[in-house]
C-alpha cells in the first residue's frame, strides 16, 4: 500500500505539467462521454490557444461539453484536426462542413481499430479514485479507453471522486500510469428529450415481444428509456448491454432485473459505458453487480449471442420499402454514428430465443415527414442491411422481417407507415416491382 | 482563385473570387502571408466574388487571423454571400470574425 502511495504521490501533479509533454502533430484520445477529463483538455487547448501546440489529431467518440468547449472550440480548428468516431451534437456541425471527419466503425472494433491503426501519443481520461491495492477504475467508460491506455505512449489520468468504481474488467494500475492529475468536477449528466405521444403505443408493443427471463441491451436516447418503463412488469430480466442507462437502475430497484436467468454473467449487469445522472453514477458506485468491460468484448456478437434470450433494443432515422435501415445519416450529413446497432442487432439474433428490435416513431418533424420512405434518401448509408434485420416496432404495429418476400416486406414496412402516408408509399412500391 | 488588392489608408482591401478549397488554400495563404509581411495587419477580405469555401479555406482564414491579431490587427469580411454565410454560422466562425454587408462598413470599422 506504501508503495503504491509513493507511486501515487510522485506521479501526481498539475493539469499544466502533465500535458507540458505533448508535442505538436501528438496524436490524442480521450475518455468518452462522462469520462471526458476536464481539467485535462483545458490544459491542452490553454497550450494550443498559446501557441505552444498546433497539428494535433484528437479523437473522439461521441463528444460531449468538456470536449467541445475546449479542443473542438471553433478558434482552435486550425491546429486540431478532429475525429469523431460518433457523432455528437458537440461535433455536428463540424461534420457537416469538414472541420471534423466521422471515422466509420463498428463500436465492437473500435478498441482494434484505434489500436492498430492509430499511433496513439497520449491518451487522458478520468478515473475513480485508487484503492488499497494501487487500482483506479475506468468507471463509466471501458468502452475503447480501456485499450487505448495501453496503446499509447503516454497515459495522463484525472481522479474524480465523483466517478464511480465499478467491477469487471475495468481496473487500471498506477504502475501503469504517466501522470496524475485529480479535479472534483460533477460528471457529466445526460438528458431526453421529453416523451411523445407515440410512447405508450411502441413502448407497449416492444415489451410484448421481450419474454420474461431475457437479457436486455437498450440503445442510446428517448425511445429506449421509455420502452423500459414498460417493461415494469416483467420478471427476471437481465442486463447485458452497450450504455447503461437511469431506466435500468429502475428496473434494478424495482427488482424487474435480476441477472437469474443469465448464461453469462449470471445477476451482473454488463455494460461498457455509462451516461445518466448522478444519482445513476452514485447507484453504479461500489455496487459488485455493476461489471464494465471492454466494448470488443460487451459488444462482440459472439459474445452477445451467449445469453439465451438476448433482445437488443434500438432506434433508427427511416427505413426503405426494402428493409435497409438507416440510423445515422440526416440531410445529406453524418448525424451520429453506427455505433453498436450493428453488433447487437446481429448478437441478438444469433442467441437462442433471441430477437432484435428497431423501434422508431412513423414520422419526423411534427408528423409532416414520414420515416417509412420508398428509398433512402440520396447519399443516404445503410446501418443496418435488411438482411439483418428482424423486428421493426412504430406506434403502428410491430413486424418481424425474417425469411420474408421482397413483396411481404414492402407491405408489412407500409403497415408501419402513418396511415396518412401509406396509399403514396402502395405506388411506389408497386413503381418498384414489388407488389 | 483570384486575390485582387487596393490599399485604403493602412487598410488593406483584398477581394477573393472564386473557389476558395484544398487546392487554392495554399495559394491564398501564402498571398496574405505577404500582405502580412510586408507589415500591413489590417485587411478587409470582400467575399462578394467568394462562390464556395471548405474546411481548407477556413482554416486558412482561422490561421490569418490569429496572425494579425497577434500584431493587433484585424481581418474584417464583407459581402459575403448566403451560401458562405451559412458554412461560418455552421462553423461556428460567425463568432470569430467581425463581418459586414459591404467594403466600406468593414473598412469604416477600423477607424471607428
Amino acid at each position: 500500500m506504501q508503495t503504491y502511495r509513493a507511486q501515487y504521490r510522485r506521479k501526481l501533479t498539475s493539469p499544466d505539467k502533465a500535458v507540458s509533454r505533448i508535442k505538436n502533430g501528438s496524436t490524442l484520445v480521450h475518455g468518452l462521454a462522462a469520462a471526458e477529463p476536464p481539467a485535462l483538455l483545458k490544459a491542452i487547448a490553454d497550450r494550443v490557444r498559446a501557441g505552444e501546440l498546433k497539428n494535433l489529431n484528437v479523437h473522439s467518440l461521441l463528444p460531449m461539453e468538456n470536449v467541445s468547449k475546449t479542443l473542438l472550440s471553433p478558434d482552435l480548428a486550425d491546429c486540431v484536426q478532429a475525429f469523431s468516431w460518433f457523432v455528437s451534437k458537440a461535433s455536428r456541425s463540424a461534420v457537416r462542413v469538414g472541420l471534423n471527419y466521422y471515422v466509420p466503425n463498428h463500436f465492437h472494433q473500435v478498441p482494434r481499430l484505434m489500436r492498430e491503426n492509430l499511433d496513439i501519443d497520449v491518451t487522458v481520461t478520468m478515473v475513480s479514485p485508487m484503492d488499497r491495492a494501487g487500482f483506479f477504475s475506468f468507471g463509466t467508460s471501458n468502452d475503447y479507453t480501456s485499450t487505448v491506455a495501453r496503446c499509447c505512449k503516454r497515459l495522463i489520468v484525472e481522479v474524480n471522486k465523483n466517478m464511480p468504481r465499478v467491477f469487471g474488467d475495468a481496473l487500471l494500475h498506477i504502475s501503469e500510469v504517466h501522470a496524475v492529475v485529480e479535479s472534483t468536477t460533477p460528471l457529466i449528466e445526460f438528458k431526453w428529450p421529453g416523451a411523445r405521444v407515440e410512447d405508450d403505443a411502441i413502448g407497449k408493443l416492444v415489451a410484448d415481444l421481450v419474454p420474461d427471463g431475457a437479457t436486455l441491451q437498450l440503445g442510446f436516447g428517448g425511445l429506449p428509456n421509455v420502452i423500459a418503463m414498460k417493461l415494469m412488469n416483467h420478471r427476471d430480466l437481465g442486463i447485458h448491454t452497450e450504455v447503461f442507462g437511469p431506466a435500468m437502475v429502475e428496473l434494478i430497484k424495482k427488482g424487474v432485473v435480476t441477472g437469474r436467468r443469465k448464461n453469462l454473467h449470471p445477476m451482473k449487469n454488463v455494460f461498457t459505458v455509462a451516461e445518466g445522472t448522478g444519482e445513476m453514477y452514485r447507484f453504479m458506485h461500489d455496487n459488485p453487480s455493476m461489471e464494465s468491460y471492454p466494448v470488443s468484448y460487451t459488444n462482440n456478437p459472439d459474445i452477445i449471442a451467449r445469453n439465451d434470450n438476448m433482445v437488443s433494443i434500438n432506434s433508427i432515422i427511416q427505413v426503405d420499402l426494402l428493409g435497409q435501415c438507416n440510423a445515422e445519416f440526416l440531410s445529406g450529413s453524418e448525424y451520429s454514428g453506427t455505433g453498436g446497432q450493428l453488433d447487437y442487432v446481429r448478437g441478438a439474433y444469433n442467441s437462442r430465443g433471441g430477437k432484435s428490435i428497431l423501434a422508431f416513431y412513423s414520422t419526423a418533424r411534427k408528423g409532416q415527414v414520414s420515416r417509412v420512405v420508398p428509398r433512402l434518401d440520396s447519399g443516404a448509408v445503410i446501418t443496418t442491411p435488411r438482411m439483418d434485420v428482424h423486428y421493426l416496432v412504430t406506434e403502428h404495429g410491430a413486424i418481424n422481417l425474417k425469411g420474408k418476400s421482397t413483396r411481404e416486406r414492402a407491405l408489412d414496412i407500409i403497415s408501419l407507415a402513418d396511415p396518412r402516408f401509406r396509399d403514396s408509399l402502395l405506388r411506389e412500391a408497386e413503381d418498384m416491382y414489388l407488389l | 482563385m483570384d486575390l485582387t488588392g487596393k490599399k485604403s489608408g493602412d487598410v488593406n482591401i483584398l477581394g477573393l473570387t472564386g473557389r476558395l478549397d484544398a487546392y487554392s488554400a495554399a495559394e491564398v495563404e501564402k498571398k496574405l502571408d505577404a500582405v502580412i509581411e510586408s507589415g500591413c495587419v489590417k485587411m478587409v477580405l470582400n467575399l462578394e466574388g467568394l462562390e464556395y469555401i471548405s474546411s481548407s479555406g477556413l482554416r486558412v482564414f482561422l490561421s490569418q487571423l490569429k496572425k494579425v491579431r497577434k500584431q493587433q490587427g484585424d481581418i474584417k469580411l464583407a459581402c459575403m454571400k448566403p451560401n458562405i454565410r451559412e458554412v461560418f454560422d455552421i462553423a461556428g466562425f460567425t463568432q470569430l470574425f467581425n463581418i459586414f454587408e459591404n467594403e466600406d462598413a468593414a473598412n469604416n470599422s477600423f477607424t471607428g
